[in-house]
């Protein structure tokens, strides 16, 4: 039987699941090609951390599937890639669920950059966000996005609503949007794609705790497998194969070689098997950002201005604890808690902020938790820290630090800011170490800007301030390094734009030099942004797909 | 569903298993107010883990020979400095050596990043053997999770054992 596709969807994660339901909409067979196996919401019973959290048994092994890192004295170190998922569904099976939009501020940022040394290389996005709304829009409706979009302090269309309510609100909310509004932070309920109450034939979340860097076993989260790309396959015209490893696009190259069109794919379905071919007029890629660079180069895609991997960007970040002695613990029980985040609180108030000679900077906004609640016992008592130069606590200081927790409320709120690219800041394919599969793995180089860490700082003292003015005390602060062996807020390396002679992919996500050939996770992205990239990246998959 | 793997090859030495029950009470220690690390059976904890293999996780070979020399050179510090093995070291002296190590200040061993990755693998497999699901053989009966209030409060007031 010839099999003929119309697509060839390499990936089926947040972009490949919402390529294949856009498509197959349209009337498209596509093929999604999966690395890995597919997951069942039983397979992560019983609720374990130590298995699932400790044991690292959804990500690649570090030693044998690692990235390399070059740090910046130039050592060679083995990054443990904690955010990537090789199975059906992709990182989405172990994302937090956050889904707050990119909005003017991130399509538009030069103006936030000017005289800010070594900022050169940051551009505006070459479409508006007025453009993307619609996209947003859709995608939060397939995805089953819960929250309250009136009260948003992210720019919505006048009128439009989320399908489902916000999430329970944590003990500590209304203390803490008190506080956080008497400082000017904007405290505001955020978009998540979690279900607040049974929605899509699958369960209002029974806040089990089990949340970020697990697997939901309840199916109240989404993912990629059970929203977009479970209404693919029920179409009919979308088939899913697993164990299928793409290791490079195939394409024919134009008459000067700098330019081709693609034939289809190259993949293999077991260490060492034999090379398998499949054909389609288009292939598109979504395997996160540096597999994605990394693919690229595998395949050697034509790049005669040396872009491919360059602008990779991570996300400025920063994370800071307080307890507040005259709070009692907000969990007295026996109601569960919200364990997911808090009730998906909010900061918006730093996304741009004036500096001391009053000019207007870009900045980025704040996820709050509360550290007792929301962060599983293991992850949080193994980095245990009673201030900035008491940290990784052990006898009495551990117990002090363990009285603490389960007798006063606190909180914790996670920084992510906007990052200077770099062009030296890139994914290569390592000449060493290689994967299960005998391919190269990537090599990536990072150093964060002096601004990035300045940024860091500055966020996370504004809101200590706030904090402690509430009457909390700081009991850790990690501020933005230099150094960045892998973080999940991961994009560029692909840059979209207009110019061919500036950027990897065009305005549709298209390689400017391989016909045929699109990319859809965050590589596009031209500049890092400052909000969780996720509905950013699929309302960007909506939009590219509608119209392919 | 996942599936525990019970253990097949025991590893541990019962001399050295006393030595990790007396580290792992330093780095959790016990009071009236609070359940520590030999309340919760911790060191039973780390016998279990160290008789697994890499199929549950692949650090656990690598541990196993950590533990083996680790155990040894701190061992012989133990009696260098107090004249007397770990398990029988009064607290503010075991106290004193863990710090020593945590700080690569003992000598003994490799160098000091080497004790300082030992004293953290150490510390992090206490607080598993306090903290992680009763199934892996620590938190005996979910007593700490009882008392840390997990994983849904109120956290409980501790009673410790009245002796006999």
């Amino acid at each position: 039987m010839a099999e003929q596709w119309d697509a060839i969807i390499v990936g089926s994660g947040a972009g490949g699941g919402t390529a294949a339901h856009v498509l197959t909409k349209r009337g498209w067979n596509v093929l999604v090609l999966e690395r890995g196996q597919a997951k069942t919401a039983e397979d992560f019973l019983p609720f374990d951390e130590l298995h699932f959290w400790g044991h690292k048994s959804l990500i690649p092994h570090i030693t044998s599937d690692p990235m390399v890192y070059i740090d910046p004295t130039g050592k060679r170190v083995l990054s443990e890639r904690w955010w990537e998922v090789n199975a059906v569904g992709g990182s989405t099976m172990i994302w937090d669920a956050n889904f707050p939009r990119y909005t003017d501020e991130d399509f538009a940022v030069k103006q936030y950059m000017k005289d800010v040394p070594n900022s050169d290389d940051m551009v505006d996005w070459p479409w508006t966000y007025d453009e993307f709304i619609p996209y947003f829009e859709k995608a939060e409706w397939d995805w089953c996005v819960s929250g309250d979009a009136q009260r948003s302090e992210e720019r919505m269309r006048p009128g439009y609503q989320y399908p489902m309510p916000p999430l329970k609100p944590h003990a500590s909310t209304d203390f803490l949007v008190s506080a956080f509004t008497s400082a000017r932070l904007k405290p505001y309920f955020g978009a998540r794609a979690i279900n607040s109450e049974d929605y899509d034939s699958r369960p209002a979340c029974p806040f089990c705790g089990f949340c970020q860097l697990f697997g939901c076993a309840v199916n109240c989260r989404s993912n990629s497998a059970n929203t977009v790309l479970r209404s693919a396959v029920s179409t009919g015209r979308c088939e899913v194969r697993t164990s299928h490893y793409v290791t490079r696009v195939d394409f024919e190259r134009g008459k000067n070689g700098s330019s081709g069109k693609v034939k289809g794919v190259i993949c293999v379905t077991r260490p060492g098997g034999p090379e398998i071919f499949l054909a389609a007029p288009r292939v598109i890629v979504s395997v996160q950002t540096i597999q994605s660079a990394r693919l690229f180069l595998l395949s050697q895609i034509p790049d005669a201005d040396k872009l491919i991997g360059h602008f990779l960007t991570y996300h400025t970040k920063g994370e800071a604890h307080f307890t507040f002695k005259a709070k009692p613990v907000w969990d007295k029980g026996p109601a569960y808690q919200p364990k997911t985040a808090v009730g998906s609180l909010q900061l918006r108030g730093m996304y741009t902020y004036a500096d001391k000679d009053g000019v207007r900077r870009k900045g980025g906004k704040f996820s709050v938790y509360d550290p007792y609640t929301c962060i599983t016992p293991l992850h949080l008592i193994k980095s245990a820290s009673l201030g900035k130069l008491r940290t990784n606590l052990w006898g009495k200081d551990l117990v002090e630090y363990l009285h603490e927790l389960r007798s006063q409320g606190g909180v914790s709120v996670s920084f992510t800011g906007e990052a200077i690219s770099k062009y030296e800041n890139r994914v290569e394919l390592d000449d060493q170490v290689k994967d299960p599969w005998g391919v190269p793995v990537a090599r990536t180089y990072y150093r964060h800007d002096k601004w990035d860490q300045d940024l860091s700082r500055l966020a996370l003292d504004t809101v200590s301030d706030a904090v402690t003015n509430a009457g909390g005390e700081l009991r850790r602060y990690e501020a933005q390094g230099e150094a960045n062996p892998g973080y999940g807020h991961v994009h560029g390396a692909l840059r979209a734009g207009k110019d061919p002679a500036k950027s990897v992919l065009d305005e549709n996500c298209q390689s400017h030099s391989v016909k045929g050939l699109y990319v859809l996770d965050a590589a596009f992205m031209p500049t890092a942004g400052a909000s969780n990239p996720s509905i950013t990246l699929i309302a960007n998959a909506y939009r590219v797909c509608e119209t392919m | 569903m996942w599936t525990y793997k019970r253990p097949s090859g025991p590893f541990l030495t019962p001399n050295e298993k006393k030595q990790v029950s007396a580290l792992f009470e330093a780095i959790l220690p016990g009071s009236s107010t609070n359940p520590g690390a030999t309340d919760a059976g911790a060191a039973d904890y780390l016998e279990l883990l160290l008789a697994m293999d890499e199929s549950e996780y692949y650090e656990i070979p690598k541990w196993k020979l950590l533990y083996r020399d680790g155990l040894d050179m701190l061992s012989k510090q133990s009696f260098a400095k107090y004249g007397r093995p770990v398990d029988e070291l009064k607290s503010d002296e075991l106290t004193n050596l863990l710090a020593a190590l945590s700080d690569g200040a003992l000598q003994g061993f490799p160098n000091a990043d080497w004790q300082k990755n030992f004293f953290s693998i150490v510390r992090g497999h206490c607080i598993e053997g306090c903290f992680s699901d009763p199934r892996w053989g620590g938190n005996h009966k979910g007593v700490i999770w009882a008392w840390y209030g997990y994983p849904n409060g109120p956290s409980r007031p501790w009673k410790p054992k009245t002796e006999a």
